[in-house]
């Protein structure tokens, strides 16, 4: 019996136990809901803001020598600027020094200033500084972007399909990508910056992609039984994300290993975790919902099989 | 299908163009192609790319400037522009290629001023920019006790008392006291609709002179800058700056005026105890320089003068003489403004950036590659998936790239996602055109081209948001009221809709209150760009061609 063979048998025992496997995308979903919640509790914020929706000072620095990263954020505070949150990014041109300084935000001149009065011979590598004005307008019109995107989605979705329970089923398995994503972004450190926004956007775009192949062969009678038209969507639509999950992860090794963290390396991670969640959430949330609506059947699990 | 058939499809035809017009556009035609580094141990190829990059690839910073006003709204947008006009003629004038300075709105009804520039001297640019670039040329009046001063036909007298310097007119009513720091006006000055200025600049306890300073003309009175005729001399740590500049009439005449209180000297302008009056040039009120003035100005109304100044080194000078030519040029700006971003990337950041970029799309598409191997394994189907995507990305580069669009980090990006989505519809026609032979092709390719398209639609609606948000919000509004439309006429088909649409209406009007602005994002326009030219370029060049091609391979 070859692999396909067996993967398409294994699959005919998720299929036969849909309520039960639905609790897989059900617990996903609950899990990452609690961890937006605790980051909520934690900091105010569901998602750690980075300085371009927070405003500050983002800087990279090339440093002549060694440095130790809780002696700089002292010098930083020494001279005024408490918070200071250094990191040390390693590459493959050498280690550099990346250091977060909270609003107000600093000149270029002024943090190099504050390195080399601290005896430390430094090259700027890159510098950002936004003030805090300017960044709160940013988020909002980031939120009203979000919104719009989101709706758009909807209504192409519901558009195309046009019956209730399978547009409801894309639209909320989107909308489960998105946060398992951002709980993704908060278990892993990943700030929302313009570039992770972009992302979670672009999320919105590629999570349906999947969903609509599965809805479009489902809803089609006339070829086969449900069961082989899910298979057959399961075989498209796996292949679909292993494609956008290789092409991304690759993205990040590379960015990271040449550059450091960066926006790309943020884009990156943010979309392979969201392709990574469209999986349970499409094959084991969607489809038990597709099944029950096309077959009548109750999708709530009252144990056994 | 036959290959004969297949190379007559003119699905293929486009395609082939498509690639062809992107090599025409890409390659530099007339310059060698081919390149080698300074070592000669590294080969390359030059291409129309180039020049297109963002400073996150070539280096340089960005800046976003707000203005000091009150004003809001369509008043700020014409402040704003006013302002982007000044600092584009500044930057004209540092020898940087290509600055690019926008009026970006960024909801809510302000308005910031943008600047991109491939410098990454950030202190030298903020200096430009920044400037108010007020510039005056001053003459001194110093006052011990008592001095006259005649402008034109009209005699006037200085008092010190004190510290105080009161003004009388002896021709005219005119009366005014100074104190360090004022400044007054004379308009019965012999010179038509112009006014002579006097500002009391300090106070010198040691010889209790009152320095007051006459205004002989300001940038306002430029009205051309001979950059043409710039010089550079000198040398040994000390070199020198000139070039002419040439002024109103009216202010001529009045140089001519204040210049007539002066003793003439041999050569130059003397001040009542044989030291020079020397001309004091300034900036926003900080004195750049001060000259010799010569004695034709106590005797002809010139409109001809020369501006002069220095630095250390050549560099320097030369630093200085445009930054000073670009302010003489550009005037004051319309409302002072301050630095509220900025972003700064070295070259050799950029370079790192672009090594990754190209890496990583690159080996995205090989990656995806294996990926779609894994499945399939018949390379006869998983080479054309990987050349569709990668011709996506050649005409991206070619069409788009080398003519509107900037290479930026945020491109990159959208690059890689455009050539994810491109691959999962190969994927999509591919399994389509592999399903039972229950359809005829045509139902194979409408079954696939409508997963295509319905994912296009939501992929490119959920970036449009990026770029106009204003838009997106009247549509949505528009779509909410088609889709209750459609409701009512249809006799109640899908129920649903009305609640959706009533739904759509509530986020338009609401999104709509908050002044939605696409300018907020315009650090990822690219990435939203991007990506939807990469999957139009897929809907309507690359997926129809690699569908007959996966046409004829199946038959």
């Amino acid at each position: 019996m070859g692999l396909e063979s067996r993967l398409e048998e294994r699959y005919s025992g998720i299929y036969d136990s849909h309520q039960k496997f639905f609790l897989v995308p059900v617990v996903l979903i609950l899990l990452s809901a609690g961890a937006l919640g605790f980051s909520y509790l934690g900091n105010g914020e569901f998602l750690d803001k980075g300085t371009d929706f927070t405003g500050g000072t983002e800087a990279q620095f090339n440093v002549n020598g060694s440095f130790d990263p809780v002696e700089i954020e002292q010098v930083f505070s020494s001279a005024g600027k408490p918070g200071a949150n250094v990191i040390v990014q390693e590459t493959t041109e050498g280690d550099n020094l990346l250091v977060e300084i909270p609003p107000p935000d600093i000149s270029q001149d002024e943090a190099r200033q504050i390195l080399e009065d601290a005896g430390y011979s430094v090259e700027v590598l890159q510098f950002n500084s936004i003030s805090a004005s300017v960044s709160e307008q940013f988020f909002v019109q980031a939120q009203i972007a979000f919104v719009l995107a989101f709706t758009v989605m909807s209504i192409v979705i519901f558009t195309a399909f046009k019956d209730i329970t399978p547009s409801i089923a894309v639209v909320f398995a989107a909308a489960g990508d998105i946060l398992v994503a951002g709980a993704g972004m908060v278990i892993l450190g990943i700030p929302l910056t313009l570039g992770s926004l972009a992302a979670l956007l672009m999320l919105i775009g590629y999570s349906v992609d999947t969903d609509i192949v599965l809805s479009s062969r489902s809803l089609n009678r006339e070829r086969g039984s449900l069961e082989s038209r899910m298979w057959e969507s399961l075989k498209t639509g796996v292949t679909m994300s292993s494609g956008g999950i290789a092409g991304f992860t690759l993205l990040y090794i590379v960015s990271y290993l040449v550059v450091g963290p960066s926006e790309l390396s943020n884009i990156a991670s943010v979309m392979v975790i969201g392709l990574m969640a469209d999986m349970p959430l499409t094959w084991l949330g969607n489809t038990a919902i597709l099944k029950s609506y096309i077959e009548g059947e109750s999708l709530i699990y009252r144990g056994g099989n | 299908m036959d290959k004969k058939d297949l190379l007559k499809e003119w699905r293929i035809w486009v395609l082939g163009i498509s690639l062809l017009v992107s090599t025409v556009l890409l390659v530099p035609w007339g310059n060698s192609t081919l390149f080698f580094d300074t070592g000669g141990d590294q080969i390359g190829f030059q291409t129309n790319l180039d020049n297109r990059t963002s400073i996150e690839f070539s280096g340089g910073t960005r800046l976003l400037l707000e203005l000091e006003t009150n004003e809001t709204g369509q008043e700020l947008n014409t402040l704003a522009n006013n302002v982007r006009q000044t600092l584009e003629i500044r930057l004209s004038n540092l020898n940087i290629p290509d600055p690019s300075v926008r009026v970006i709105d960024i909801g809510g009804e302000e308005y910031r001023v943008q600047v991109e520039v491939s410098s990454s001297n950030q202190t030298r640019l903020r200096n430009v920019l920044q400037r108010e670039g007020s510039f005056e040329s001053r003459m001194p009046v110093p006052v011990q006790d008592s001095r006259n001063f005649t402008l034109g036909d009209f005699d006037y007298g200085f008092e010190r008392s004190d510290r105080v310097v009161n003004v009388e007119g002896f021709d005219n009513n005119y009366s005014a006291s100074l104190e360090q720091g004022d400044r007054i006006q004379i308009s019965d000055n012999g010179v038509n609709r112009y006014n002579t200025s006097f500002v009391y600049k300090n106070y010198a306890n040691s010889s209790s002179t009152a320095m007051l300073e006459a205004v002989t003309y300001s940038g306002d009175d430029i009205e051309n800058v001979v950059s043409g005729e710039s010089r550079i001399s000198g040398g040994g740590g000390n070199f020198r700056f000139s070039f002419p500049v040439i002024i109103s009439s009216e202010s001529a005449e009045n140089r001519l005026h204040i210049s007539q209180n002066y003793r003439q000297g041999i050569e130059y302008l003397e001040l009542e105890n044989r030291s020079a009056a020397r001309l004091r040039l300034y900036v926003d009120d900080n004195l750049e320089n001060s000259l010799n003035v010569a004695s034709v100005f106590g005797s002809q109304a010139e409109t001809r003068s020369v501006i002069q100044g220095g630095g250390q080194t050549r560099g320097e000078a030369e630093e200085s003489m445009g930054e000073l030519q670009g302010i003489l040029e550009s005037g004051s700006l319309a409302a002072p403004v301050n630095v509220v971003s900025s972003s700064t990337l070295s070259a050799t950041r950029g370079g790192q950036f672009m090594t990754a970029s190209i890496l990583s799309i690159i080996g995205s598409l090989i990656a995806v590659g294996l990926a779609v191997f894994a499945r399939y394994k018949d390379p006869r189907v998983v080479l054309p998936i990987v050349f569709t995507g990668a011709s996506e990305v050649y005409i991206l580069l070619g069409a788009y790239f080398t003519t509107v669009g900037t290479l930026s980090l945020s491109a990159v990006a959208g690059i890689i996602a455009a050539v994810g989505t491109g691959v999962d519809d190969q994927i999509i026609i591919t399994d389509e055109s592999g399903r039972e032979e229950l359809q005829g092709w045509k139902q194979k390719m409408k079954n696939a081209f409508f997963v295509i398209f319905t994912s296009a639609a939501s992929t490119i609606g959920a970036m449009l948001p990026i770029l106009a948000p204003s838009t997106v919000s009247y549509l949505i509004g528009a779509a909410g009221l088609g889709l209750m439309g459609y409701t009512l006429y249809s006799r109640g088909r899908n129920k649903h809709y009305i609640g959706i649409g009533a739904f759509a209406i509530l986020v338009s009007v609401f999104t709509t209150t908050l002044g939605p602005s696409g300018a907020a994002l315009s650090t990822i326009h690219e990435f939203a760009r991007t990506t939807i030219l990469g999957i139009l370029v897929g809907i309507t060049i690359t997926r129809p061609a690699f569908a007959k091609f996966i046409e004829y391979i199946k038959e």
